[in-house]
């Protein structure tokens, strides 16, 4: 029996892979997860080369990041719902409504660390436990996407 | 407008027993398309959390992981010792899930705030939340998925 271990990355990924642009909104990004359940992308460029990841994480945190005028000063936590928000204020100010319709480019997260085919699943899982991340972009020897590998292909290998 | 965590929740929870196997949490992530679930006792109370990053951690520690060589390169260096690794692999299956799961986990009541709920994910990391009601029974979880919808889909 061949051990489950031995098992490659190009045996167990996606090679439909979803990926965004850079270009792309942070709106479009979110409907994008939304509709295909997925909880993050890699970001490719015109030559279909990984140059980040963009994550539910990452549009999350976007909020955290920038401090909402006209709430109360003595509550120093971010608020995340527009929805708590516009309870709040009279008007939103144009630059916390530009924040939503931003560009993933500016919210992605510029790591490089992809895996190729060749490489064991078990590469792929030390390296998404050292960074903690939940996929890693599957890239040929010119970085260009070919597939995605995330931690529940990794798991299901064991529930056959 | 949503800003109760109630009505951004799921209330139909998958949910795993601490005596189930990894094998069983696989199976269950798998077929459910998830990537985590309450753990609960026989008396129904929540005592954990288990999640793929969890079994994750389970796989990358055996005794024969070396950073220095893939599983690949150490089964040939081994040669007859492969039924070891092999070994480890099938005793992880059979792992409980009370041994592997993350203990005293977070978890919010149905009317707190959705911002209340994204700001435990922000400064815990973790990815979701089982929600309970005020006599602290499990009535749903709230997913980061759920909040980034809220945001965008008022």
């Amino acid at each position: 029996m061949q051990s489950k271990t031995n098992v490659k990355v190009k045996e167990l990924m996606i090679t439909d892979v979803i990926a965004v642009k850079p270009g792309d909104t942070i709106p479009h990004a979110a409907k994008t997860f939304r509709t295909n359940s997925i909880s993050g992308a890699p970001v490719i460029d015109d030559q279909r080369k990984v140059i980040g990841v963009i994550s539910e994480a990452d549009i999350m945190n976007l909020t955290a990041a920038i401090p909402f005028p006209d709430i109360d000063p003595l509550n120093p936590f971010p608020v995340f719902s527009m929805s708590s928000y516009m309870k709040k204020v009279k008007k939103i100010p144009d630059e916390i409504n530009t924040l939503f319709e931003g560009y993933v480019k500016d919210v992605m997260s510029k790591n490089t660390v992809t895996i190729s085919p060749d490489d064991s699943i078990s590469d792929a899982a030390r390296l998404m436990r050292k960074h903690d991340f939940n996929r890693l972009p599957v890239v040929d020897s010119e970085g260009k996407l070919v597939g995605i590998l995330a931690r529940g292909d990794i798991i299901s290998v064991f529930a056959n | 407008m949503k800003e109760k965590v109630e009505e951004i929740m799921t209330r139909a929870v998958i949910t795993v027993n601490e005596n189930d196997t990894l094998l069983d949490v696989a199976t269950v992530l798998k077929e459910g398309k998830i990537a985590g679930v309450p753990v609960l006792n026989d008396t129904e109370d929540i005592v954990g959390v288990i999640s793929e990053a969890d079994i994750l951690k389970v796989l990358t520690n055996f005794h024969w992981y070396t950073s220095v060589f893939t599983v690949h390169d150490l089964m040939h260096i081994f040669g007859e010792d492969i039924h070891d690794i092999q070994q480890d692999v099938e005793k992880a299956s059979k792992m409980n899930v009370k041994d592997v799961m993350s203990k005293e986990p977070e978890i919010i009541v149905q009317d707190a705030l959705i911002d209340d709920a994204a700001q435990i994910m922000h400064t815990t990391g973790y990815n979701r939340l089982p929600v309970v009601d005020s006599d602290g029974k499990l009535v749903g979880i709230v997913a980061r998925a759920d909040i980034i919808a809220s945001i965008y889909e008022h």
